[in-house]
């Protein structure tokens, strides 16, 4: 019963702030709020991605950048070979698609069946290749420096990219909590708590983690070309170490396996971000503020492995401890 | 053809002296990984430290064995910190000693910005080991033959404590049957610190070593070259030392050719072969075995 | 009675393996632990030794409370433990394994050597070869020549006659009958005949739980209960 109130509650709020959402670009001027909030939904599209494969499958994976930067150069390139028309806009992101979809393919199945450790080292492999790469063929993507590129007329209004924006992001949401509470969801959680256990049951545990790593791929891809889109500029950047400690940063504080974190932890790493590179104007302390926040990811992972949403779910919902089995059990003997 | 001859035994030579180098970064790496089933993401923030803890005292004081001195001690300071307080808690749970130990190395390299700016700091050649010698058309540099000797010294000071002392036996029984050892009444996890001390300061010597070799040090390579490391124990099997010794020979060598003939297919070139090993051997060369 | 067990809950998981188990191991006889597949056997040893969680209940050892004492404690207290899988360390020599459970070398672990290397010379013609490449009978010897190395007075050993050809076997029985000499056995069989042929007492485990003990007499007289919980027909 205390339940269903809950939910009930949590409904309401989460409907009042997707409202609140839509109405904003009306009940305000400001173009930096517009701008701000526009990244937060990219960045929570990213931050979702990312918990799929930490949250839900108990993948760790440290190039998730890749994805992100493929999402962000493919529509760059795009823009600027093919003229900025829609045609070349919605080409850009099928190839974003196919593309992240054939490298988190390729990445899976090279080192998924092996211990984690592996997956992760590959992964961070991986994305440095792909930040050298980027770096050295300047042909194609102007290095370091990078290039702008302009897009379709009506992707230049700023209140355009916004609602796209938002739209992207409730659509990943509900896509992820279906999926989530599908029968393939639930295989995934099952390989996270056990996955010795998922591959005695019968399931071919590896088929169902290259599928998650690529559908987490494709979205990443989606919300790095995103990223792109709204910027208007790439360069190597968005292949950087850095894009992938933001999107770590934001799972986890914001709360692994629930996608719900995904979002608190984009809007609290992007505010903070914004927040501290103002202060950095003031004070060149502030300048370092990554050390700040790799600390708190640091106690995070120590203290708060659940992130601020799981912690507050647990709160709620806490039953008392017990400390004998009982007979619940399932009775499986060794 | 002579031309081409004395090439070669530079780029062989150049080679080698990365790989020693990698082998040093690497060998604690594996070596933590065995015993500890830790994979610990931070090393390349102990390569970093180690570099300019070392490359400052040598500075200050004018003498390299200061700067040796002073990145192992380095090097083992932050190991004894890192392990009491961030490894201890998360025992146990791969995925959270991964995560964590990522965090540390963001913090530990935006640390070195923070002491010493974000610019790289330039590093003058030794001394007494600076220019090189002449072999009819070869030229040998002096301060790579001595990193070579310093690897290889190092690599027989640690196959000796490895294979002839009780420590490196129980070392080496943990990393193969950790349950085991408990069971006939050995404390493993007091071998722990002391691996990962060992671990740590080995990377920090990599990384003092590596300041004059390169002439210049910055905040981005503890992450360049941990990718490198990370190869190299994946490629010679986490767990074994002669495996990773072999490994970074390997890759070094490979470096050091691709950089001459192709250098912007190097980094790639030696994923492929992290590749090829995964796909064809996981266990790397040397896996170990029950 | 040299080890107890009281009321011992083992969870492993979400399996509740050992629900109750509770039996007295006597000193100076062969305790063997019987039941079918998946009884909880090879948990219970496992337990006693502190590599399984024990969620309730008791162990005492010479009398003392160890269930949530760590492993390498445990073992120090005087409980040696012969694992399955023989927990070997295949990559290192045959004296590497012993050296390595023999820690001082004093005269009493010498002698302990010396002993138990004359009932198994096989090991002694394949000192210096990696355990890894020994036989499955000779690795089984060297197992259980590591933990009685240790002077221990309660051994564990789990199934040591599994897969040996029948002269093994009866090379195994023929050691185990020297060494109760000297230490208490717990031993887990599947193997009734090896069971019958070096046991004093036995204890069947059914479903996580103790169902019956007594002295081993009793046992082999006993048909009916030996069909019912062993299977046998």
């Amino acid at each position: 019963m205390v339940r269903r109130i809950a939910a009930f509650r949590s409904r309401l709020l989460c409907g009042g702030i997707t409202a609140l959402l839509f109405l904003l670009p009306f009940l305000t001027d400001s173009r930096s709020l517009l701008i701000l909030l526009t990244q937060i939904f990219i960045f929570a599209v990213f931050a979702m991605s990312y918990d799929l494969l930490l949250g839900y499958t108990g993948i760790v994976s440290f190039g998730h950048a890749m994805f992100f930067g493929i999402g962000a150069y493919t529509v760059g390139i795009w823009m600027k070979r093919g003229e900025a028309t829609t045609e070349s806009f919605l080409l850009s992101i099928l190839v974003t698609i196919a593309l992240a979809a054939l490298v988190s393919y390729l990445v899976g199945m090279l080192s998924l069946r092996l211990k984690s450790h592996y997956y992760a080292m590959l992964t961070l492999a991986f994305a440095g290749l792909f930040q050298v790469a980027a770096e050295k063929w300047r042909g194609l993507t102007m290095g370091n420096d990078g290039f702008t590129f302009s897009v379709p007329d009506w992707l230049r209004d700023r209140e355009t990219v916004y609602f796209i924006a938002l739209f992207f992001m409730i659509f990943a949401f509900y896509f992820l909590l279906r999926f989530t509470r599908s029968p393939m969801g639930r295989v995934l959680q099952a390989i996270r708590e056990n996955e010795q256990r998922t591959e005695a049951l019968g399931y071919r545990v590896l088929d169902y983690k290259v599928a998650a790593s690529v559908l987490s791929g494709i979205l990443a891809g989606l919300s790095g070309l995103m990223y792109g889109l709204t910027l208007r500029f790439v360069n190597t950047s968005v292949f950087s170490v850095e894009i992938t400690l933001d999107v770590l940063l934001m799972t986890i504080i914001g709360g692994v396996g629930t996608l719900v974190g995904g979002i608190v932890g984009a809007a609290l790493i992007e505010l903070t971000h914004d927040a501290l590179t103002d202060l950095a104007k003031v004070h060149p302390l502030f300048e370092r503020w990554i050390i700040l926040f790799g600390i708190v990811y640091i106690l995070a992972v120590l203290f708060f492995p659940k992130g601020i949403v799981g912690t507050l779910q647990n709160w709620r919902f806490a039953r008392p401890v017990r400390r004998e089995p009982d007979a619940g059990f399932e009775g499986e003997k060794v | 053809m002579w031309v081409r001859m004395d090439i070669v035994i530079n780029l062989i030579i150049n080679g080698l002296a990365t790989g020693m180098l990698l082998f040093l970064l690497a060998a604690g790496l594996t070596l933590i990984f065995g015993l500890m089933h830790v994979l610990n993401f931070a090393h390349g923030g102990l390569f970093v430290w180690g570099a300019y803890a070392g490359v400052w005292l040598y500075l200050w004081t004018g003498s390299f064995a200061a700067g040796l001195l002073g990145a192992c001690s380095a090097g083992l300071l932050l190991g004894f910190v890192m392990e009491r307080l961030i490894i201890r808690p998360v025992y146990g749970d791969p995925t959270r000693q991964i995560l964590i130990t990522l965090g540390v190395m963001l913090v530990l390299s935006e640390l070195v910005k923070v002491f010493w700016g974000p610019n790289q700091i330039s590093v003058p050649p030794l001394d007494f080991l600076e220019g090189s010698w002449r072999i009819g058309e070869i030229v040998l540099i002096k301060y790579r033959v001595f990193v070579i000797t310093a690897g290889v010294l190092i690599f027989a000071l640690l196959q000796g404590l490895l294979k002839k002392t009780r420590v490196g036996l129980i070392i080496r029984a943990g990393a193969i049957h950790r349950e085991m050892v408990e069971s006939l009444g050995i404390n493993v996890k007091r071998y722990f610190l002391l691996v990962f001390m060992l671990g740590a300061a080995l990377a920090a010597l990599a990384g003092v070593l590596f300041a004059p070799y390169s002439g210049a040090i910055y905040a981005e390579m503890g992450m360049e070259y941990a990718i490198l490391a990370f190869i190299v124990v994946v490629v010679g099997g986490l767990g074994s030392v002669s495996g990773s010794a072999l490994a970074a020979l390997m890759v070094g060598l490979a470096s050091a050719f691709m950089n001459y003939f192709l250098p912007d297919a190097a980094l790639a070139v030696n994923m492929l072969l992290m590749a090829a090993v995964l796909l064809f051997k996981p266990s790397g060369l040397f896996g170990a075995r029950r | 009675m040299l080890l107890e067990l009281r009321d011992l809950h083992t969870v492993i998981g979400r399996h509740h393996i050992l629900q109750g188990v509770s039996f007295g191991v006597p000193r100076g006889e062969v305790t063997v632990l019987l039941g079918r597949n998946g009884a909880g056997k090879s948990t219970t040893l496992r337990s006693i030794m502190g590599l399984s969680p024990v969620v309730r209940g008791e162990v005492r050892f010479e009398g003392e409370a160890i269930q949530s004492l760590p492993t390498h404690v445990i073992a120090r207290k005087g409980i040696g433990y012969v694992p399955e899988d023989m927990g070997l360390f295949g990559d290192l020599t045959v004296e590497e394994n012993l050296k390595l459970a023999m820690g001082k070398e004093d005269p009493p672990a010498a002698e302990r050597l010396a002993w138990i290397l004359g009932l198994f010379s096989d090991l002694k013609m394949y000192w210096r070869r990696k355990s890894g490449d020994l036989s499955g009978g000779q690795k089984q010897m060297l197992s259980i020549a590591r933990a009685f190395v240790q002077n221990r007075s309660l051994l564990l050993i789990d199934e040591p006659s599994k897969g040996l050809s029948p002269i093994m076997v009866g090379k195994m029985v023929e050691g185990i009958r020297e060494i109760k000499e000297r230490t208490t056995i717990l031993l887990v069989e599947q193997n009734f005949s090896m069971a019958r042929a070096v046991g004093d007492r036995f204890v069947i485990l059914d479903g996580g739980r103790c169902v019956h003990s007594g002295p081993m007499e009793e046992l082999k007289r006993d048909k009916e209960l030996q069909r019912r919980f062993l299977g046998i027909a």
